[in-house]
């Protein structure tokens, strides 16, 4: 709820809550002494009606006694009843009928015999002998007279029925019935009610539980309307009582018990016409009350926008620099706590616009940073949707920053690694790195490139970079790289023939001249050395380009592992002999068989042979052994020499590493034996590492996997796909075969 | 060195050229020899040998494309001659099959010392 409801309600509930209370009060004593009058009038006017119609039936009861005890009528009565003379009925009859002229209202008068009710004399001719209904003869134990309203079956007028006993001596003789028109009574009943425009008074006999109207009595003609009269349930004496009426109306009812007979006199209005004042002083309460809360609402509404008209003001003008319009101002100018608070907020603009220029600045060089760096640095999301890229994504992957920011990375990069599909998972739990990989960027050019994916460190949010992906472009320093093999493998060849030419005059004269002197001699051996080591360079600078483009080609064959080391061995001692350093070798000369290329087997082994006779000085001993371990021939070749220093162990097998530096210090080599077999060995599936302590030697140790049937199998179908079986020796290749 | 008597020298490089002529010569054997491979297609049909030494860089027409002819053009007269490549790549796995079929072997010329020529030539003659 908004300041503004709160401050109406209040104000409605301060308002109008007392005279609310007021109000209610009133109306509930108003609507108490309402019906206590009500019920007051009510009874009145039973009471009145009650009375009169008492005071009639009363006098019309008198009339009918005082004709019964006539003198001459109980003459000629007694007459009749002694004699029964037919002439008596005549004069009884002409009696009545004198009579009848001399009470008014009077509509016939029948004489009946009380114990079957046939007339004896009546003021209707020809009615002698009748029988009078059972009501009209029947008069209850202890009672003088009956009295009954019904219809007059003759005329269908309702009638009043007085019936008393006529006695004769003393003695119940006969019944007299008299029969009376009731306008007087209904009169009486309809001129005085005192009832307002729906009061009623009706007169009932209860009969058991049925109530039986006398007046009006269209209820006991009306089948439907007597049921209903029923639903009044009149009984004697209520003063007051709410009732549905025969019409379906609600009605208050106040009831007396007229005082003879079972007679009721009942007086009712409808509830409506009873509670129309105090309905009128609720509708005059509900127009007041309306008009008071339209008030209140319209001056706390005043009140309201007061305060609030103010604090939305200041609300937008927070929505507005919080949208980025720091210059957005509320003008309140007020001395009140809302114009500390307009004063405030356009303090805290001022103050964010100036902190937001900061971070702008401090982004704008963030920016400049990433894209003046090479690399292509791309922030991905979980999904992989890239939320940040440099201008170098946008260069190496020819799209515009628009057409990368949003993509998802895989869209962009389809990877290759040697020709083949490849996957980069870009979810990692800290970096892992991608080395060699191409892919075709949207101008069809091919890039070369290293991936590093890293991990963003710290509290992430749920679209935040999640992973940073760097893109270290090789291609231009491949390009140059190729360029180099290129040029040091083109270098290495035009230089093999002339030295094989230096090299082959060399031998030649060596061999050919027996008559040399000595010193000469010496010098030929000398430079046919220099020469065969400048071959052996060159091979390491062929091997090397071959390896980098990965063109080294193997020729896998079963190899007798102790027989070529015993031979490589046996090949070394010449030149170990020359700095009088013990070589020797422990281990079987033969049956130890393993899957490689002879040459290249080889190759590891003198290397390792030429380093520690280089490296071990005069005296000194070197140790070459051979175990099987864990499925492996591990060959351990083991020097007193000078050792390697521990922080150059991990780089001693990379290209052109030297333990001991560059050109100037004494010792000599390419720096590629190590790494040449150390690429045979990965070729082979099999380790290379080194052990070394500075002072006491090194120990170099190659594995490789003891023979293993299956893949000689596969080398050997391979050969034998090969039309002829070749042999091979260093240098040179011979086919046995027959043309 | 029973059956190999005649020896074709195709090299383009002189002094290897004279080099090997002289050493096979030394050793007995009757050398002719080609500078390039025109020469020496014209030389195996003129001196009709045993065995050719073939070198597989030469200007105007391979080593590559002289072996193709003198196995597949019988006109020649070498279809059954003993032909050994000279070259110094040094990697025969990477020629063709065809290739490899032609020819009875390769010598690696920076990697092989004079006699081991009288080594390819032995076992070959065998």
């Amino acid at each position: 709820m908004k300041i503004k409801q709160k401050l109406i309600a209040l104000f409605l509930f301060i308002g109008l809550a007392p005279t609310l209370a007021v109000s209610s009060v009133a109306y509930i004593t108003i609507s108490n002494e309402l019906q206590a009058k009500t019920s007051e009038q009510l009874n009145s006017v039973a009471i009145k009606q009650e009375q009169k119609i008492n005071s009639l039936l009363q006098k019309k009861q008198e009339e009918v006694s005082k004709l019964a005890n006539t003198y001459d009528f109980q003459v000629s009565l007694g007459n009749y009843l002694a004699s029964h003379k037919a002439t008596d009925h005549a004069t009884i009859a002409a009696i009545l009928q004198a009579k009848q002229i001399e009470i008014s209202d009077i509509q016939a008068i029948y004489v009946a015999d009380p114990t079957d009710g046939i007339v004896i004399a009546s003021t209707i001719d020809n009615t002698e002998g009748q029988k009078l209904q059972k009501s009209d003869y029947t008069i209850a134990n202890g009672n003088d007279t009956a009295v009954n309203v019904r219809e007059d079956q003759r005329d269908g007028i309702n009638k009043l029925y007085i019936t008393t006993n006529i006695s004769v001596n003393k003695k119940e003789a006969a019944v007299m019935s008299v029969v009376f028109r009731i306008d007087d009574i209904v009169a009486t009943i309809q001129d005085y009610t005192g009832l307002g425009t729906t009061g009623e008074t009706i007169v009932a006999s209860k009969e058991g539980d049925n109530t039986v109207s006398l007046f009006p009595l269209r209820f006991d003609t009306d089948a439907a309307l007597k049921t209903k009269l029923n639903s009044l349930n009149l009984t004697a004496n209520d003063s007051y009582k709410t009732a549905t009426d025969y019409r379906g109306h609600a009605v208050v009812i106040a009831t007396r018990s007229a005082g003879f007979a079972n007679w009721v006199v009942a007086t009712k209005m409808d509830q409506q016409e009873v509670l129309a004042p105090i309905n009128q002083l609720r509708n005059s309460l509900i127009g007041i009350f309306v008009v008071s809360s339209i008030a209140i609402i319209l001056i706390a509404n005043y009140f309201a926008r007061f305060f609030t008209n103010p604090i939305l003001q200041i609300a937008r003008t927070s929505q507005r620099i919080g949208q980025g319009d720091f210059n957005a101002h509320s003008d309140i100018q007020r001395g009140d706590e809302i114009g500390e608070l307009s004063n405030s907020v356009n303090a805290m603009g001022l103050s964010l616009s100036a902190f937001v220029s900061r971070i702008e600045a401090e982004r704008n060089r963030l920016s400049v940073v990433l894209n003046s760096t090479a690399e292509s640095i791309l922030a991905i999301d979980k999904q992989g949707t890239i939320i940040i890229a440099n201008q170098a994504a946008s260069h190496l992957t020819g799209r515009d920053l628009h057409d990368i920011v949003d993509k998802n990375i895989s869209e962009l990069f389809a990877w290759q690694q040697q020709g083949k599909p490849f996957e980069v998972s870009y979810t990692t739990d800290g970096r892992t790195t991608y080395p060699d990989l191409k892919f075709i960027d949207a101008m069809g050019d091919e890039h070369f490139v290293k991936v590093l994916v890293a991990r963003v460190v710290g509290e992430q949010e749920q679209r935040a970079a999640q992973t940073i992906v760097t893109i270290h472009d090789e291609t231009k320093s491949r390009e140059l790289e190729d360029m180099k093999i290129d040029f040091v493998s083109m270098a290495a060849h035009e230089l093999r023939t002339p030295l094989a030419a230096i090299r082959g005059y060399l031998e030649l004269v060596s061999f050919k001249d027996r008559t040399l002197q000595s010193s000469t001699a010496g010098y030929i051996r000398q430079a046919l050395k220099s020469a065969t080591e400048l071959g052996g360079l060159i091979n390491n600078l062929l091997d090397v380009t071959r390896i980098e483009r990965g063109t080294l080609t193997l020729n896998m064959e079963k190899v007798d592992l102790a027989a070529t080391i015993a031979q490589a061995v046996t090949d070394m001692q010449f030149s170990a002999n020359d700095k009088q350093i013990t070589l020797r070798y422990a281990g079987p000369n033969n049956n130890c068989s393993v899957v490689a290329d002879q040459i290249a087997l080889r190759e590891v082994i003198n290397n390792l042979l030429i380093n520690a006779v280089k490296y071990t000085p005069e005296h000194g001993t070197i140790t070459v052994s051979l175990d099987m371990e864990d499925g492996s021939y591990v060959v351990r070749v083991k020097d007193s020499g000078i050792g390697i220093p521990q922080k150059a162990l991990p780089n001693l097998f990379t290209k052109f590493y030297r333990v001991h530096g560059g050109l100037d210090s004494g010792s000599t080599g390419t720096g590629l034996g190590l790494f040449i077999s150390k690429s045979i060995m990965e070729r082979h599936n099999g380790t290379i590492s080194v052990a070394s302590e500075i002072g006491k030697g090194s120990t170099f140790t190659f594995g490789l996997p003891i023979l293993d049937e299956t893949r000689l199998a596969s080398v050997q179908s391979e050969q034998q796909s090969q039309e002829q079986i070749m042999r091979r020796h260093r240098g040179w290749v011979t086919k046995n075969i027959t043309r | 060195m029973a059956g190999l008597r005649k020896i074709l020298l195709v090299e383009d490089n002189m002094e290897l050229r004279n080099l090997y002529e002289l050493f096979l010569g030394e050793h007995g054997f009757e050398v002719a020899t080609a500078v390039d491979g025109e020469d020496g297609l014209v030389k195996a049909k003129e001196f009709k040998p045993d065995l050719i030494f073939l070198d597989v860089m030469m200007p105007k027409i391979d080593g590559f494309q002289v072996l193709k002819k003198l196995r597949h053009d019988e006109s020649y007269g070498a279809t059954k001659t003993r032909i050994v490549l000279l070259t110094n790549l040094g990697d025969a796995s990477k020629v063709s099959p065809n290739i490899r079929k032609d020819m009875d072997g390769y010598v690696v010329k920076a990697e092989i010392e004079l006699s081991d020529l009288l080594d390819v030539i032995k076992s070959l003659a065998n």
